[in-house]
């Protein structure tokens, strides 16, 4: 077969493949919401602040589960012996100061069997259990739904879908992305929970079925996030990362929050299996998550005081994991000091994040506790102007600057790289070069031109301390593709 | 063009063949989707001004391309954390093994080949339309589609005349 002949049938296929594409209403959602046109790009961008656990603003909680401690009360553990090919990268105290507006709300239900499981060290007989995930996210964007199987249930679309052996049931009911998730449970006993789900005074409810009742309720974000080593989520606590020089895919986190039985209850619950061990002297649990790529991400969770829940999560194999955890040691105050000590700082303590030419202006993009993330301009014979602003997690806001416009996008860290498109859908791209699991929230700052004929936008791109606590500030770099602009 | 309901029109007209070619170049049906939506909702914040464009169908592809090429080092973060929270849905390979081999190669060549020949094959796109939307001369499309092609047909054991692998382009 010739190359055209396959690519005809491939491309056959591939139309044949989008048959499902369902147009989005715009004209509804234009009348729906101020910024309906953002609703996609915001949801898209809030997911992501989501797996890297930027902060999340703690649902109040009405059970009075949660223990209450004080930053202070939660030792900040590092690596008492940084492994080989490993350093430090940063370490910041939780939460960040800026609050992405996501709040999560697990409710895990289960059966007699369920419940005796969850007081055993047992990895089998979890017994039939469900997790109702509330994700309630600022404002009014929303997460955009999954891709599945559509099922109605008393009028509100819900999208069925599976995960590793675990059916799910995800719908966004009154602004809230909520999803129902079973290891135990079928399809039509999910779809009878969501004929059950009803929104009371803002809260999600569902009335179990027979012989399901409530047994743990957190405010955590769900296992993937958590054991992803990003457990900024919680109340308080640190958090400190390592990470190779090269590539930067080899990772170490640890981790110290305030959390409940009940928090890792719903944790235990919703991983395929915690191998329960000993970690520390402490009865603890080895997690393994596998992604889409197969890629392995390990964790050890275990409670390190009462109320005080710990990780060690990473690339490296459980084993040597293990080994990490027992070299922990406390942080002094000055080695914490020195592990968020931002890099890069100038001698007036204002980081310079970046810096080049737009148009025929200098600029630079500079970083300080007194005045935020700042642009400066160096007009030709006119002196020079400046531009201070906050961002906030996924949200874009743009201020004119000369002739150019910049345009700030707060985005998780870990995203290693992000793109924007500039006004003539030229990429504009920027890759952190250094700090991708540094636990502060990552600023993107994009210099965009006005569409100008023979002007392309101009990315910068660095980790910034968002709380007064500090996180660690790096440098980074970007590019922009595509060629000069040459459209009106 | 400018008005809500001509974006809808020609939105809706657009829509699955700019999913395809986001499906060709990411590998992806649920990135594909997601990133065709994205470049349309661009389109949209700024369709008083694309709606004057000769063919705005071009800049959405644009956007698109460009867009597809950084997919890969986003989608385990975006996609990972999409597919959880939105119900947990997998991200199935729809195609068959056929043609999935065929555009797994595609994405292999080198980026510019790679979106002259998605463009080219799933598109099918004329060469002057190519160089449009990539925003490269002819030539360039056309030497991107030569080798993209003489690399297609080695990958799938089909040796072809030097001078015919110089003739992609129509």
């Amino acid at each position: 077969m010739s190359v055209e002949e396959m690519a005809r049938t491939a491309s056959i296929a591939l139309y044949a493949a989008t048959e499902p594409v369902r147009p989005i209403d715009f004209t509804a959602r234009r009348r729906g919401s101020r910024q309906p046109q953002l609703r996609l790009a915001v949801g898209l961008g809030v997911v992501a602040a989501v797996i890297v656990g930027v902060v999340v603003v703690m649902a109040n909680r009405d059970d009075g589960t949660r223990v209450a401690t004080t930053p202070k009360e939660v030792p900040r553990l590092v690596l008492g012996t940084v492994p080989e090919g490993l350093s430090p990268t940063g370490a910041a105290d939780l939460p960040l100061a800026s609050s992405g507006g996501i709040a999560f709300d697990t409710t895990l239900y289960g059966d007699a069997q369920t419940e005796a499981w969850l007081a055993s060290d047992s990895a089998a007989g979890a017994g039939k259990r469900l997790l109702v995930l509330e994700v309630s996210v600022s404002g009014s964007e929303s997460i955009t739904p999954a891709e599945g199987d559509t099922v109605i249930v008393n009028g509100q679309e819900w999208v069925l879908s599976s995960f590793t052996d675990q059916l799910s049931l995800g719908a966004v009911i009154d602004g809230k992305n909520v999803a129902l998730t079973s290891p135990g449970l079928d399809r039509d006993a999910l779809v009878a929970m969501a004929q059950s789900v009803r929104v009371v005074d803002g809260a999600v409810r569902v009335e179990p079925s027979s012989g399901l009742k409530a047994l743990a309720r957190s405010a955590m974000p769900p296992s993937y996030i958590l054991t992803a080593g990003r457990a900024s989520g919680t109340t308080v606590g640190h958090i400190a990362g390592y990470q190779d020089s090269g590539d930067g895919n080899d990772v170490v986190m640890v981790s110290t929050t305030v959390a409940s039985a009940d928090d890792l209850a719903v944790l235990r619950a919703d991983v395929v299996a915690a191998e329960p061990m000993i970690v520390r002297g402490h009865r603890g649990w080895g997690i393994t998550q596998r992604f889409d790529d197969n890629a392995a991400f390990n964790t050890l969770v275990w409670f390190e005081s009462d109320g005080v829940l710990a990780t060690v999560s990473g690339t490296r194999p459980i084993t040597e994991l293990l080994s990490m955890a027992e070299s922990l040691v406390v942080a002094d105050d000055a080695t914490w000091a020195e592990l968020s000590q931002p890099l890069g700082v100038v001698a007036d303590g204002t980081t310079v994040i970046g810096s080049g030419d737009l148009d025929g202006n200098a600029w630079r993009v500079t970083y300080s506790t007194s005045d935020g993330l700042c642009l400066e301009v160096q007009e030709d014979a006119q002196g020079s102007s400046s531009s201070c602003g906050d961002a906030s997690i996924g949200t874009a806001s743009s201020t004119p600057i000369g002739d150019g416009t910049i345009t700030y996008r707060v985005v998780p860290a870990s995203v290693g790289e992000s793109t924007t498109t500039d006004c003539n859908g030229d990429t504009i791209s920027a890759a952190v070069t250094n700090g991708d699991v540094v636990p502060g929230a990552l600023v993107e700052v994009y210099l965009l031109n006005d569409c100008r004929e023979g002007v392309d936008g101009v990315p910068v791109q660095a980790t910034v301390p968002l709380d007064s606590g500090g996180s660690q500030v790096v440098t980074a770099s970007g590019s922009s593709s595509g060629p000069a602009t040459t459209r009106p | 063009m400018g008005t809500p309901v001509e974006f809808e029109a020609w939105y809706r007209s657009e829509l699955r063949r700019v999913v395809a070619l986001a499906y060709a170049l990411t590998g992806s049906r649920a990135a594909s989707e997601e990133l065709a939506q994205e470049a349309f909702l661009k389109a949209l914040r700024e369709w008083d001004r694309i709606a004057g464009y000769d063919d705005p169908s071009a800049w959405v592809r644009r956007v698109v391309v460009n867009q597809s090429r950084s997919w890969g080092r986003r989608r385990m973060a975006e996609t990972r954390a999409l597919m959880r929270l939105s119900g947990r849905r997998a991200l199935p390979d729809e195609l068959p093994p056929d043609a999935s081999a065929f555009w797994s190669a595609v994405r292999s060549l080198p980026s510019g080949q790679a979106q002259a020949a998605a463009l080219f094959y799933a598109e099918d796109r004329s060469t002057a339309d190519i160089a449009a939307i990539l925003g490269v001369s002819e030539g360039t499309v056309k030497t991107h589609l030569s080798r993209a092609r003489a690399a297609l047909a080695q990958r799938f054991e089909q040796s072809i005349p030097t001078d015919r692998a110089t003739e992609v382009a129509r």
